[in-house]
């Protein structure tokens, strides 16, 4: 175990590698091109690690779906536009159950937005291409975050066998901060082997097809899949709890909103309020059952995200039947401090029964 | 059932094959379905049957997803080379085929075609030209001849409008390495078009670099022609646009 | 009123779906037209979903049909679960074999038995055994007669130009069909399955065409250098006419083996045989 000074850029990368990770594919785009360049630096010292930059992100997607099917643990990484375009390659691995990693730093959108932050990339990361979004989808919210979830990614993906992603964003991207790098060994974690799609050694020869001709063929095919993910969803669920036992708001928030949550929940506590954060890292499959528990007690729930409602869509989702009011901070492509939350809370506080929490 | 003296039970299928797909869902005299005969019996004669994959794209060749005893994977639209590339990449002592046809690869498959060309990608990619794009009922593609009526030139290709039609093996030959093999044969020439193959292949068995084989084939059902008119566009009309040989 | 008419591609199926509905459009009724598509240009069995009603329509497929039309003898698996009690199954038996049957010979009740194809070569072409069909389901349909017939006149009159009898021979076809349906159906039958001829030899040479594979596209008879093989009455898979090689004229060259695109054709010199 070591503690570097690091990017979360540079973080998720050496995650990547300590992972088993030894084939990446991509195409340069701010705020990720630095994941790229890291992986080009480290395959020319580790020559087992391969590195294709390609013409663009369809081919990054679809040349990392060919080095899975040769059995090669590969990712990609993406943000903004590049994401539309790779959503090619992660529909057909949805359809084809492919154990695809990818990292999405989000940025501004829709189009070319800005290049530096948002969340607007959950819709098109849970539910993008043309599929139901049966995908893994983990929500980082600090560089140490993009190293844990490198590495648990590419073992959830080649366990389950789901399109599975990491998702940042510009902002924790950028930031240089100290990371605690490991090897798995270090901390118990158990590395899942990958292993061939074709030219196996089992002898007979696969065709594997993603078109169906009838539709009763590709209905019973999701069903499988959805069966499947059911399944293996409460393994793959996480999330962090923070000072709920007690509250009366909850604030829903993910990936760096979540960190800022988590800053303004130590702020109100330390003034009397009884404010609890419930932040889920598995955006998909969501946890549900923890989320809804977590309401037990509750009078209000404040949700915020960096989005007009992407989040705030799956939270309502997972939710439905509450009675307990929803406010929310939406404020796309930009960030919210800590600050920001704390003066909803009281906006709130103050509109509903006249008081403040203490 | 007894076996007759000289009785013939096995058809002409190449050994690659997979009998129990056929009779395969091509169209009634698709040239495409002669070209993957001819396939077959190339990689028969190459004897690499346990080393490669093959993938196709979208159109009619998604229909060959089962058409061989081989490693298939049927890809999305223009997305077989790269998928295929990234597969050489991971296990270099594979043979890879890209099967497609004019519309994944010159048209929304056009710039994977030209990277992977002037990468010098270890992969071989076969090229069906039938001047239009059949499965989805005859439209225009960049292959298509002026004057040419499709359901998207329903007056003929005009030049003004659309251009001139994509010379892909001319135009690869421009930006690739001097160890690439690119070629353009037809599919009714059994002998060029095995030979062909066979060299295309052979070049990445060689660890030479890339291969490129585009095969002039019939589409009776788009061309709306018979046996013999469909047999007359395809020798006489598409050569003289398309001529015929191996481009350096 | 649900109507399923199946067939192979190419045999037509389309071309009457759309008759009846616009005839129907034209008629006041209430219709919708889905024409089943998978990806195969041909390979697949063509299908087409129409409704006829007085009311709206707002859905064009249904679990159940109340006319079925079968033209080929791959359909029969795909339009079985669409058989009811009081289905009507119009049938082509001269196309469909007596054993293909047997997958719904327990659930059809009413049927009417055609010999669109038998009768299409004999008096019109082959390409009109649908148009027999259409006349043959006339009376079930509460269209007028004379609505379908401007409607035929309506879908050929752009290709009178290449073939000016094109109109009159359908509109013939149609009225054929509605004449057969006056007969009395006896047996629900079909075609009895003949033993074909597929293998020629001599003491040089044996030649094959196997029916399981051939699709009839003649690329061997255009490509024989010395114009051995002909086309025959009998039917392959497809439905399409099955060729035949005149052994002695055959000189074992092999273009006919190597110019089939379904490897259908086999030829082989006796030098090398294996005799059991």
């Amino acid at each position: 175990m070591k503690r570097e000074l690091l990017t979360g850029n540079e973080a998720a990368i050496k995650g990547a590698i300590a992972s088993g990770a030894k084939f990446m594919t991509g195409y340069p785009i701010t705020p990720t091109t630095e994941m790229m360049e890291h992986w080009a630096e480290a395959a020319v010292i580790d020559k087992s690690l391969k590195f294709l930059q390609t013409e663009d992100e369809m081919s990054a997607g679809f040349a990392m779906i060919g080095a899975i099917l040769a059995g090669v643990k590969s990712f990609s990484a993406t943000a903004g536009p590049g994401n539309i375009l790779m959503q090619d390659a992660f529909s057909m691995a949805e359809n084809m159950r492919l154990p695809t990693v990818a990292f999405i730093n989000q940025r501004g959108g829709p189009s070319t937005g800005t290049v530096i932050y948002s969340q607007q990339e959950v819709n098109l990361t849970c539910f993008g291409g043309n599929g139901e979004g049966l995908r893994i989808v983990y929500s980082a919210s600090s560089g140490q975050e993009m190293y844990d979830l490198a590495i648990k990614a590419f073992n959830t993906a080649w366990k389950y066998r789901f399109p599975t992603f990491i998702l940042a964003d510009g902002y924790q991207a950028k930031t240089l901060t100290e990371i605690e790098t490991y090897m798995p060994q270090e901390k118990q974690i158990e590395i899942v082997e990958a292993e061939p799609y074709l030219l196996g050694d089992k002898g007979e020869k696969r065709a594997l097809r993603n078109t169906y001709n009838l539709e009763e063929d590709l209905h019973f095919l999701i069903e499988k899949h959805e069966s499947a993910f059911e399944e293996a969803s409460d393994n793959i669920v996480e999330y962090e709890e923070v000072q709920l036992n007690d509250a009366e708001l909850v604030i829903f928030a993910h990936g760096i909103i979540g960190a800022s949550a988590k800053e303004a929940v130590k702020i109100l506590r330390g003034t009397g309020a009884k404010i609890g954060l419930f932040r889920p890292i598995t955006l998909n499959p969501f946890p549900r059952k923890a989320a809804l528990d977590s309401l037990t007690g509750k009078k209000y729930i404040l949700l915020a995200e960096s989005s007009l409602g992407q989040f705030e869509r799956i939270v309502k989702y997972n939710l439905y039947g509450t009675k307990i009011a929803i406010e929310k901070i939406t404020k796309p492509a930009m960030g919210i401090t800590a600050e920001e939350i704390v003066q909803k809370v009281e906006e709130i506080t103050r509109s509903f029964s006249g008081t403040s929490f203490s | 059932m007894k076996k007759l003296q000289g009785a013939l039970v096995e058809p002409a299928f190449p050994k690659s094959w997979r009998k129990q797909s056929k009779p395969h869902k091509f169209c009634p005299g698709c040239g495409q379905a002669l070209a993957l005969k001819i396939l077959g019996f190339a990689i028969d004669e190459l004897g690499i049957q346990d080393k490669m994959v093959y993938g196709c794209d979208i159109g009619c060749s998604l229909l060959t997803w089962e058409m061989f005893d081989l490693d298939t994977v049927q890809a999305h639209h223009g997305r077989v080379l790269p998928t295929m590339v990234g597969f050489k990449l991971a296990k270099p002592e594979s043979i890879v085929i890209a099967f497609m046809g004019d519309g994944g690869g010159y048209a929304i498959g056009a710039q994977h075609l030209v990277n992977s060309a002037m990468r010098n990608d270890k992969v071989t990619v076969i090229l069906i030209n039938n001047a239009n794009y059949a499965m989805t009922g005859g439209q225009m593609a960049p292959t298509t001849l002026i004057s040419e009526k499709t359901t998207t030139t329903p007056e003929g290709r005009q030049e003004n409008q659309f251009g001139n039609p994509l010379h892909g093996p001319e135009m690869l030959s421009k930006i690739i390495d001097d160890k690439a093999y690119i070629a353009r044969t037809i599919s009714t020439n059994f002998g060029d078009c095995k030979e062909k193959i066979k060299k295309a292949i052979q070049n990445q068995i060689d660890g030479r670099g890339f291969s490129f084989v585009e095969i002039l084939s019939m589409c009776p059902v788009n061309w709306h022609t018979n046996t013999q008119a469909s047999l007359d566009f395809c020798e006489k009309d598409l050569t003289k646009i398309y001529p015929l040989g191996e481009f350096k | 009123m649900n109507i399923l008419l199946a067939g192979e591609g190419g045999q037509g199926v389309q071309s009457i779906a759309k008759i009846i509905a616009r005839a129907a459009q034209k008629a006041g009724k209430h219709e919708t037209y889905l024409p089943g598509f998978g990806v195969e240009q041909r390979g697949g069995v063509s299908l087409a979903f129409l409704k006829i009603n007085n009311e709206n329509i707002f859905y064009p497929r249904f679990a159940k049909a109340d006319i079925i039309i079968s033209l080929c003898n791959r359909s029969m698996a795909t339009i079985k679960e669409y058989l009811k009690d009081s289905s009507i199954f119009i049938y082509d038996n001269s196309a469909i074999n007596d054993e293909h049957l047997d997958e719904i010979r327990a659930l059809v009740k009413k049927f009417l038995k055609i010999p669109a194809q038998q009768m299409a070569i004999e008096k019109f072409t082959i390409k009109s055994a649908n148009m027999i069909l259409l006349g043959a389901v006339l009376p079930s349909l509460g269209i007028d007669q004379s609505a379908i017939e401007d409607q035929i006149r309506e879908e050929f009159k752009d290709k009178m130009a290449k073939n000016p009898q094109i109109t009159d021979q359908n509109l013939s076809a149609f009225r054929q069909g509605l004449e057969l349906v006056k007969a009395p159906m006896e047996d629900f039958s079909g075609k009895a399955e003949v033993e074909i001829k597929s293998q020629f030899s001599d003491d040089k040479k044996i030649w094959k065409c196997f029916p399981e594979y051939c699709k009839g596209c003649g690329l061997c008879v255009a490509r024989c250098p010395v114009h051995a093989i002909h086309f025959t009455k009998n039917q392959g898979f497809l439905g399409t006419p099955l060729p035949e090689v005149d052994i002695n004229k055959c000189e074992a060259c092999d273009t006919c083996e190597k110019i089939c695109p379904d490897g259908a054709i086999k030829v082989e010199k006796y030098s090398s045989q294996q005799v059991e």
